[in-house]
């Protein structure tokens, strides 16, 4: 009789693969060209169009490099662009823990050092509540948070004379991991566009919003990210995967076919 | 019963408080009030961090004294979250290499489809006709995510799309509209003194 392979055996074996399918563009890049979606466009374009002067509030929920923080790195590019011009203002504001861990490496990558800090950019750091958080920014942000994220009154920074409450925002941009609803709820609707930088699984929860009006663009990490990348001609993190995402999801494919043809065949045999 | 603690305190602290919100946010009346009131939530949030120490302390304090199944697990628990904890506040080097050498990697690893693997591996098999479609959709989605897509087939692409557009999407409008009916009936019963799950009672 046919000894039947242990589960965690087979389990090994298909993550053993998993990591030898993900590593071979490594050594042969495939170079599969990357098609450019037509929201990737919009949002382009939403941030082009920004009047010269405007402030954009960036809230930040999820930093995860591999996954969406390579699509908010793309947008800080394109938007640090026109900060560097002078022609943009940046907020940059959190409401939940993540972000705080490495963001100063962030802050690196898009070399924000070497902007005017308090006049060109402004940093939050922590607003502690989710969506209460987002609503008491919208609201009043003097009231909401004090001081920056390094304990500087808000009232010492010239940028922030300007920032008040949304009213005053050119655009928001919000990046997370979850349901659009808080950042529709709290920033949406109400004259100000609003791109959300959201998790791929996310895009139906997302399209009624933009069916709506209410979210004028979005950006998901992987292809979109990629052609955004391309669109901008600022090749990254999202290109550089396109080609390993290719090939684990061919892997992936493959395992699920073949899982169901064995179950199958299993089952007629029984 | 002193007067602390009996509910209507709290309920009533909690009606009046949400009715004053809405009646701020559709007059525009008191919006002063209203943001302190909306910052006072914020300092609340705060503490949250500070619970969720007691309580991750507290559980892994009693797993370590009763020496339950995977205690050892609680030792590397509290050395990490000791050195992170000083590193962050006296020692910058230290930090950046928990961050760059332990932090990133190990978020990149875990979610790189590792995660995923085994719900593929273990959890995509057509029992019936309807998992099938499930499984095809999930398929044609997939190739829809990746550049690899419209070399197999632009006309699976053109699938893909139609299942985003419209039956999930629909699905999804059901379930947005349904959490709001669901959210102005929360706050209906709260109103009305009927919701009491914040004082702990069902």
């Amino acid at each position: 009789m046919k000894k039947k392979l242990k589960q965690e055996y087979e389990d090994s074996i298909a993550a053993f693969l998993f990591i030898l399918v993900a590593s071979i563009p490594m050594a042969i890049p495939l170079g599969i060209p990357i098609e450019v979606d037509p929201m990737t466009i919009v949002l382009h374009d939403l941030i082009e169009d920004i009047p010269d002067g405007g402030i954009v509030l960036y809230d930040l929920t999820i930093l995860n490099w591999f996954t969406n923080f390579q699509s908010d790195i793309a947008i800080f590019k394109q938007i640090l662009v026109r900060v560097r011009a002078g022609e943009l203002y940046l907020v940059i504001m959190t409401e939940t823990t993540g972000p705080i861990m490495g963001i100063d490496k962030a802050w690196d990558t898009l070399k924000l050092g070497e902007l005017d800090y308090g006049t060109q950019w402004v940093y939050l750091g922590l607003i502690p509540g989710g969506e209460a958080a987002e609503a008491a920014v919208a609201s009043d942000v003097h009231a909401a948070k004090t001081t920056d994220h390094y304990g500087t009154p808000l009232s010492e920074l010239p940028l922030m004379d300007r920032f008040h409450s949304l009213e005053d925002l050119a655009l928001v941009v919000t990046g997370m991991n979850t349901s659009p609803d808080p950042p529709c709820r709290q920033f949406g609707g109400k004259g100000v566009p609003l791109i959300l930088q959201n998790g791929i699984s996310t895009i139906p929860l997302m399209m009624p919003y933009v069916e709506a009006g209410i979210i004028q663009a979005y950006m998901t990490p992987g292809l979109q990210t990629a052609g955004y990348e391309k669109v901008q001609g600022d090749l990254g993190l999202a290109t550089s995967f396109a080609d390993a995402q290719s090939t684990t999801v061919a892997y992936a494919l493959v395992l699920m076919l073949g899982t169901n043809l064995v179950y199958h065949w299993r089952k007629r045999k029984t | 019963m002193s007067i602390l603690r009996r509910r209507e305190l709290p309920m009533s602290l909690y009606i009046i408080v949400m009715v004053y919100l809405i009646f701020s946010n559709y007059t525009g009346i008191g919006t002063s009030l209203a943001g302190d009131i909306r910052g006072w939530g914020i300092a609340i949030a705060t503490f949250a961090g500070l619970i969720g120490v007691i309580n991750i302390s507290y559980l892994h304090i009693m797993k370590l004294y009763q020496k339950r199944e995977g205690w050892p697990y609680s030792i590397v628990m509290f050395t990490c979250f000791i050195v992170y904890f000083f590193a962050a506040y006296y020692y910058k080097p230290g930090y950046d290499w928990i961050i760059s050498n332990l932090s990133i990697p190990l978020g990149a690893a875990f979610l790189s489809g590792f995660n995923t693997l085994g719900v593929i591996f273990r959890g995509s098999k057509a029992r019936s006709i309807w998992s099938g479609l499930i499984l095809f959709s999930v398929i044609v989605t997939a190739l829809l995510m990746v550049s690899l897509g419209p070399l197999i087939s632009p006309s699976i692409l053109d699938i893909a799309r139609w299942i985003k557009d419209y039956p999930t999407t629909g699905v999804f409008r059901a379930v947005t509209i349904g959490i709001g009916i669901s959210i102005l009936m929360l706050v209906v019963r709260a109103i009305l003194g009927m919701e009491k799950s914040y004082l702990g009672e069902l």
